[in-house]
């Protein structure tokens, strides 16, 4: 069974006991729940089990239940009876004693053994001299009769939940000050980073509630390139989302929630690298963290080549968060040695559009460009779509001579080609064209291509 | 058994193009050899099979083409073949690839240069692992002797790599060394051939033009794809820069090459000149056999005419009859003319080998039953003992290399395969190689992941496929297993895998062909390791060799020849009777009786299910009977419908009738149905008119995997022969089916003859010594059709008293205990026990020498074994004599351990464990049950001597109406009935429509059901894994063969299990 799952109903089991434990195997299938002084609630033993049972029914589990003195005895009943099983206390022994030896939590190849010497049932291996066992059966199964028997104590390690890193504040009056909102989430920023500390992770998303009495509550989200827990910054990129906030009234409360966390090892130093690039760095992750959060995390993309010979799926755009961890995969797999420094933004174009920020992004270029010898020779334009042009050659499929694109006829004075592409017959279009390399007697670099199914020809790009 | 023959792609005979007319108006305008071409055997990367690039080339008319395959050349015989039947020069080299160096082509211009070649290859291979080739630039400079070399510039290498490697390569191969130009409609193609121009001219080399060919035709790149999808281990859509851009590596048109080399005109023309100093031909390999077989002074066929009329004389004390002497006369004469002396000689050694070590063997195969072989002892039926076969010997105007495949006891074999490796050494011996082809199902699975099938589905896929011949239901498969046949990808799928079917994946060793030479083998063909340590293989396959001409022989294994030779050791010991297979009492009415009862358990090869219940129909009564038992009861036979025709003619319900005497002379001996191999030959060339050429690939395709349209082709063939013949349309087309029926299994009367021996020798041994017979198959496990339990239950049967496994009795082996009338009692072995080594056995006998065990204290003191091996013998009951019942042993056998004082004495810890089983508290363990005992000792041995498990589940099966086995003979027919029993086997013959056989076993006999695939599949749990199970069905009997035809299946496993441990008193 899932181990997660098993977890996932341990804790909700803690509605029937404060004490829900998971077996001790290496196949762990069973719960362990301390009902002592709590079984009256539900109407004495009996019905509670039958009640464990059919809640669990009712999540979609078929579950066997049975209460006795010790977690041997209960284990056990639950292998052989299918019903809910109430052994009587101290009674066990005797409850024991005709169930099969497999149930007393002992390995089959031991089990196997006591079978074919007859020792079938717990009964039988309980009569036999008690250190004649050992020696032969390993020192388990005297440790396991006496837990089952209540011979030696066995305790219930109790599962308990991993609890949300989070912090809440309620404003009694409501505020409005702008300057109290921004120093109430700054407080309850410490109170997560505190607890975070501990457990050395550091923040990569955070979700921020602010309720409005009366009204819906208004809520963001912050997210990060890195873990980090540095205050400043962390307080820099809330306040940057707090500026196109609105508040539709006074603050009654605010909370802040840690959605995503990661450990802060993981952000190490390259070997060699001089503090002034590593400051470098530092700042641009600050800046893209700081533009990602003011325009919206698909605002800010990274172009990257991507090995398709289909020109249009040549390249491709990232966000940050999948740039980031391509990167570091490369880095690990130790593929880029040669594209492994990093070059800062080599060319930065900002267009800002505040109605919809989505639809231009803003790009990056980062990172070397891998071996510059691998990329063929591409035109600096490449139109988003190929343009049809009537085209002349001497001999069909041949060589263009003369071109009309925009109601103007062009002589092609010199032409390089053909360069054949033939792609995607697995994905569709499938793709069959000649590429040449044509300049105009305007002086125009054009690349165009031929498209051998249909015939005709299109500009896709200029030099 | 001859495993099934391994699937393999036949192709349809190829056409040379059509013959020039009277002018030279086809004649290119410009001659063009490709020099740098890759088939399929550059395994995951060439996209077309070597004939299907030779067939282009014809059609191209290219002056030559080169087979260049990633170091190998495992597919240039293909080509050969291929080449010679379209009339196309090839060109014979390979691609190699040095580890410091760039890549070369390497052609072969002559004999000499091809040695090398192959000897570089060789080298190369055996350096690395299996599969793979490691060379230097020092080995290729090594072996670099008459070689043209042909240098390949990757793109994007650096001038420095240039600089550094042409003038090596240039000083190695001289006036050979060229640089190889390729282009491939690049971005920029102008650039690189300028650039290619420039480094020929400055180091001196001569540029050549080539196009690096992956496959045949440009349709191929998708295939081409998925192959480098599946060498990556990826699929298509993630290969990116991994496949190439276009498909421009097709073989193209002369003119075409000349368009693209239009500014070096000379590259393309330097193809022809550099193809015509080719000289050399795979026919030239001509195959030296080795020589130190024969004594000095002595000629080969002298040497072999002197050793078979001595064996002739030892063979016929008596005299030789007329016709055997004519008949060797003859053979003789045929061998010297075709130059097989040394074949036969070198088979006589092997022979002569195994015989010395007291290894039993036996030929077989078309020359096998020839009177030379059982002159030489290389085979024992007895030519005039039956009748004679057709082509019983090599035939001459086929031009067939003589076949012959020696059957060794399986235990043994190694050591006849060390014995040729050490005489002749590792440079002159190899084992063949097998080609593994793609198969629907592998096919299935790796064209699937190329194109992102989740590993689920397209396992289920490839689940709903059997093996073979079932690719055409693929697109039918799609929804059975929830996927869509209409989408894209679906149908690339469908029409990828019928492309790659066929295809081979890898090579591999067949399972015992040898290759023999004088001359270092490595210089006729690369040898590279083989996964199984100390073994060789060669890049040839046996099809290739016979299309060369060179000879191999099959070192086969065969688990019933151990049995037989242990079987005449025991009758030696116990009865003082020396018999070796030719001695054995012949035809001899009291073992046909028995085998016509159908009392076959045990016996070689007529002891299956299907056997047993056709031998009281076809009451074999002499040795051909036997003969056409073994061949008939084949899927071929079957699916041809020649069984049932056979019966009713042998049975005197149907005429015989020939349409003609012709007909009558191939047939009359099975009665007008054409049962074997050779008979549809023969048939071929009689009435269908074929030649014995074609008779011969006929042959090939009866015993390769069918590949739609090629068996078509000789159907026309055949029924065209037959009408010009004047044969009625209607008896064309059934004799047509029996020969397609032939497909996969067809079986030559050669073989089925050898093993005619095996069966009566094995029949005669169960029916005159039962114990002999079950001790010589108990140790020679495993093997055959039957488990240990069935093999005693048989000779109990047969009146053989058998007892049990006893630490003072038993051996390893199963042994024979005479009593006072002489009688034989079998004595079970250790060998059965599960778990124990022989060594721990070698001690428990070494001790008892010295006096048996007294006690079971006694017997562990003295032999001093562990606690785990005493454990294991208690477990199989093996102290009986010891008068220490299982369990008891058990608990002695764990050890025991005195609980010590907290302060003990240095002394007392030095005690051994032993001294303090006296003080240890004596223990009473609850008395087993019979039904305990038997379930622990079918555990322990796999079988139990004192009743069967089913015996006591029969009250409980008694309430529920369930029937038993030995009741269904007597039950009303057509009834319902239910039976239970222990699983004894499924089996699913290929034919039977996925029908599968199940045998249950009870305490009165067996019980064959009849499971159809719906029953099966909804049972599926039941079916596939119960050890017991309750069956429900339809009672039939028909000819006293009965069967269930099951409708319901119960697991049973857990209730036997259950009633194993149900002793749970004390007494």
């Amino acid at each position: 069974m899932d181990f997660g799952l098993l977890r996932g109903l341990a804790h909700r089991c803690r509605h029937y006991s404060p004490l829900v434990g998971i077996e001790d195997s290496e196949t762990p299938d069973s719960l362990l729940l301390d009902i002592t002084g709590g079984a009256h609630l539900f109407g004495g033993e009996a019905r509670m089990a039958r009640q464990v049972v059919a809640d669990f029914r009712r999540w979609g589990f078929l579950a066997r239940a049975a209460v006795a003195d010790t977690i041997g005895a209960a284990w056990a009943v639950t292998r052989i009876a299918a019903g809910p099983v109430v052994v009587p206390p101290s009674r066990q022994s005797q409850a024991l004693s005709r169930l099969p030896v497999e149930a007393l939590r002992i390995s089959s190849e031991v089990a196997e053994v006591l079978r074919v010497l007859g020792l079938s049932t717990i009964g039988h291996l309980a009569a036999l001299p008690r250190e004649t066992l050992p020696s032969r059966f390993g020192p388990e199964i005297l440790r396991r009769l006496d837990q089952a028997l209540g011979h030696i104590p066995e305790p219930i390690v109790p599962e308990r939940p991993e609890e949300p890193v989070e912090a809440a504040y309620g404003c009694e009056p409501p505020i409005e000050s702008r300057a109290a909102v921004e120093l109430i989430l700054q407080r309850l920023l410490e109170r997560v980073m505190k607890r975070l500390r501990l457990r050395n992770a550091g923040i990569l998303q955070l979700d921020i509630e602010l309720s409005v009495s009366g009204k819906e509550p208004t809520r963001f989200t912050v997210g990060l390139v890195r873990p980090t827990l540095d205050q400043k910054r962390l307080r820099d990129l809330v306040r940057l989302q707090l500026e196109r906030v609105q508040l539709k009234g006074r603050l009654a409360g605010a909370s802040l929630r840690v959605i995503r966390t990661a450990s802060l090892d993981a952000d190490q130093a390259a070997l060699f690298e001089t503090a002034e690039r590593r400051h470098a760095r530092r700042d641009l992750d600050s800046l893209l963290n700081r533009l990602s959060n003011r325009l919206g995390p698909r605002a800010v993309l990274c172009p990257r080549l991507s090995p398709d010979y289909e020109p249009e799926r040549a390249v491709e755009y990232a966000t940050l968060a999948e740039h980031a961890s391509q990167l570091k995969s490369r880095a690990r797999s130790k593929q880029s040695a040669t594209g492994g420094s990093c070059r800062l933004a080599a060319w930065c174009q900002l267009k800002h559009d505040a109605a919809s920020p989505q639809q231009k992004p803003l790009t990056f270029v980062r990172g070397s460009l891998g071996e510059r010898k691998s990329i063929p020779r591409r035109p600096l334009r490449l139109f988003p779509e190929p343009v049809p042009v009537e085209v002349w050659s001497v001999v069909p499929d041949g060589p263009p001579i003369r071109l009309n694109w925009g109601n103007r006829d062009q002589q092609i004075i010199r032409c390089e080609g053909p360069e054949r592409i033939e792609t995607g017959w697995w994905r569709l279009p499938a793709i069959h064209r000649d590429y040449f390399r044509a300049d105009t007697e305007d002086g125009q670099r054009l690349w165009l291509f031929h498209a051998r199914d249909e015939g005709s020809w299109f500009v896709h790009g200029e030099f | 058994m001859p495993d099934p023959p391994a699937p393999k792609r036949i192709r349809a005979p190829l056409t040379p193009p059509a013959e020039k007319s009277g002018s030279d108006a086809h004649e290119p305008l410009f001659s063009y050899a490709e020099l740098h071409c890759k088939t399929n055997f550059c395994f995951l990367e060439g996209a077309s099979h070597p004939d299907e690039l030779v067939q282009r080339a014809a059609e191209l008319r290219y002056r030559a083409l080169a087979i260049t395959d990633l170091n190998s050349v495992a597919g240039v015989v293909r080509a050969h073949v291929a080449a010679k039947e379209v009339g196309l020069k090839l060109l014979i080299g390979a691609e190699i690839t040095p580890a410091d160096a760039p890549p070369v082509v390497l052609l072969a211009p002559d004999r000499a240069a091809y040695g090398r070649l192959s000897q570089l290859i060789t080298r190369g291979r055996r350096q690395a692992e299996k599969g793979s080739c490691r060379l230097t630039f020092a080995d290729v400079a090594e072996f670099s002797d008459g070689l043209l070399a042909c240098v390949r510039l990757p793109e994007g290498n650096d001038e420095e790599t240039v600089a550094n490697w042409l003038p090596r390569y240039r000083e190695a191969f001289g006036e050979g060394c060229h640089l190889l130009g390729e282009i491939f409609c690049g971005a920029d193609d102008h650039f690189r051939l300028q650039t290619l121009m420039r480094v020929a001219r400055r180091h001196h080399l001569p540029l050549v033009a080539a196009n690096d060919v992956h496959y045949h035709d440009p349709s191929r790149q998708p295939l081409q794809d998925v192959l480098t999808a599946v060498r990556h281990g990826t699929t298509v859509a993630e290969l990116g820069h991994r496949r190439f851009p276009n498909a421009e590596r097709h073989l193209k048109s002369p003119a075409a090459m000349r368009r693209l080399f239009a500014e070096c005109p000379e590259a393309v023309s330097r193809t022809v000149e550099l193809a015509d100093r080719c000289k050399f031909s795979l026919d030239e390999l001509r195959y030296e056999y080795p020589e130190e077989l024969c004594p000095v002074g002595l000629t080969p066929i002298e040497h072999l005419s002197r050793l078979a009329w001595e064996g002739v004389h030892s063979r016929y004390p008596g005299g030789i009859p007329e016709k055997v002497r004519g008949l060797l006369e003859y053979e003789l004469k045929l061998v010297e003319e075709l130059r097989y002396e040394a074949y036969f000689l070198t088979v006589w050694d092997l022979v002569k080998f195994a015989r010395s070590r007291d290894i039993l063997c036996q030929g077989r195969g078309s020359a096998a039953n020839s009177v030379v072989c059982y002159c030489l002892g290389v085979t024992s039926v007895d030519p005039d003992r039956i009748d004679l076969l057709f082509e019983r010997f090599v035939s001459k105007e086929r031009n067939e290399a003589p076949d012959i495949d020696i059957d060794f006891e399986h235990e043994r074999r190694e050591e006849v395969i060390q014995y040729v490796y050490e005489k002749y050494g590792r440079d002159r011996a190899g084992m063949t190689a097998s080609v593994i082809t793609y198969r629907p199902r592998s096919a299935v699975r790796d064209v699937g992941k190329a194109l992102g099938y989740s590993l689920e589905e397209v396992d289920v896929l490839a689940k709903t496929l059997e093996n073979y011949n079932e690719s055409e239901k693929l697109a039918g498969r799609f929804r059975e297993s929830g996927l869509d046949p209409r989408t894209r990808r679906a149908r690339q799928l469908n029409a990828l895998v019928q492309q790659v079917l066929g295809f081979p994946r890898h090579l591999s060793q067949h399972v015992g062909g040898m290759v023999l030479t004088q001359k270092p083998l490595c210089e006729i063909v690369p040898i590279e390791n083989a996964s199984m340590p100390g073994r060789t293989v060669i890049e040839w396959d046996k099809d290739d060799l016979d299309d060369l001409g060179i000879l191999k022989v099959d070192c086969l294994a065969l688990g019933m020849l151990t049995a037989i030779r242990k079987g005449f050791d025991l009758i030696r010991k116990h009865r003082g009777l020396e018999l070796s297979l030719a001695t054995v009492p012949a035809e001899d009415p009291e073992v046909y009786r028995m085998v016509q009862r159908g009392d076959t358990l045990g016996v070689f090869q007529i002891e299956s299910r299907a056997q047993m219940a056709m031998l009281p129909r076809l009451k074999p009564a002499s040795f051909y009977d036997l003969v056409i038992e073994v061949a008939i009861v084949r899927p071929g036979p079957i699916q041809g419908d020649m069984v049932h025709p056979y019966l009713r003619r042998r049975c005197g319900e149907e005429d015989v009738d020939f349409p003609d005497e012709r007909i009558r002379s191939v047939l009359e001996k099975t009665l007008g149905v054409p049962l074997f191999q050779e008979q549809a030959m023969k048939l071929a060339m009689i009435a269908g008119g074929f030649t014995p050429g074609e008779a011969d690939q006929l042959r090939r395709a009866m015993g390769a995997w069918r590949k739609t349209g090629v068996m078509d082709r000789f159907r026309e063939k055949l029924l065209n022969g037959m009408a010009n013949n004047g044969y009625s349309a209607d008896f064309a087309q059934r004799l047509f089916n029996q020969i397609r029926g032939f497909g996969e299994y067809g079986f030559p009367e050669s073989h089925a003859a050898s093993f005619a021996l095996l069966v009566y020798a094995s029949a005669w041994i169960k029916r005159y010594e039962p114990a002999v017979f079950a001790a010589a198959l108990l140790n020679s496990q495993p093997m055959g059709f039957y488990a240990p339990a069935q093999l005693v239950a048989s000779a109990r049967d047969h009146g053989v008293e058998i007892r049990p496994v006893d630490v003072n009795h038993s051996e390893w082996d199963s042994t024979l205990e005479e009593d006072a009338q002489r009688d034989l009692a079998l004595r079970l072995g250790f060998r059965m026990l599960k778990g124990l080594s022989q060594s721990q056995v070698d001690v428990i006998c070494a001790r008892r020498v010295d006096g048996l065990f007294v006690s079971f204290e006694e017997f562990s003191r003295r032999t001093r074994l562990s606690s785990a091996v005493l454990s294991r013998l208690s477990q199989a009951d093996a102290f009986g004599s010891l008068t220490v019942g299982r369990r008891q042993a058990l608990w002695r056998s764990l050890p025991s351990q005195k609980v010590m004082p907290l302060f003990e004495s240095p002394k007392s810890k030095v005690q051994s464990p032993k001294s303090g089983e006296a003080e240890e508290p004596v223990v009473t363990l609850p008395v087993a049950s019979p039904l305990s005992e038997v379930v622990a000792d079918y555990r322990a041995v796999g079988l139990s001597l004192r009743d069967h498990p089913m015996k006591f589940l029969r009250p409980g099966l008694n309430k529920m109406g369930v029937a038993k086995a030995s009741d269904l003979a007597v039950l009303p027919v057509d009834r319902l009935v239910k039976v239970a029993g222990l699983t004894l086997m499924r089996q699913r013959p290929g034919t039977a429509s996925g029908i599968t056989f199940v045998t249950l076993e009870d305490e009165t006999g067996f019980a064959n059901l009849i499971v159809r695939p719906e029953i099966w599949e909804r049972y599926h749990h039941a079916a596939r894994t119960a050890t017991a199970m309750l069956a429900q069905g339809r009672l039939q009997r028909q000819d006293n063969v009965i069967h269930v035809l099951v409708n319901r299946l119960d697991d049973l496993s857990s209730r036997i299990e259950d009633l194993g441990v149900s002793s749970r008193d004390f007494h």
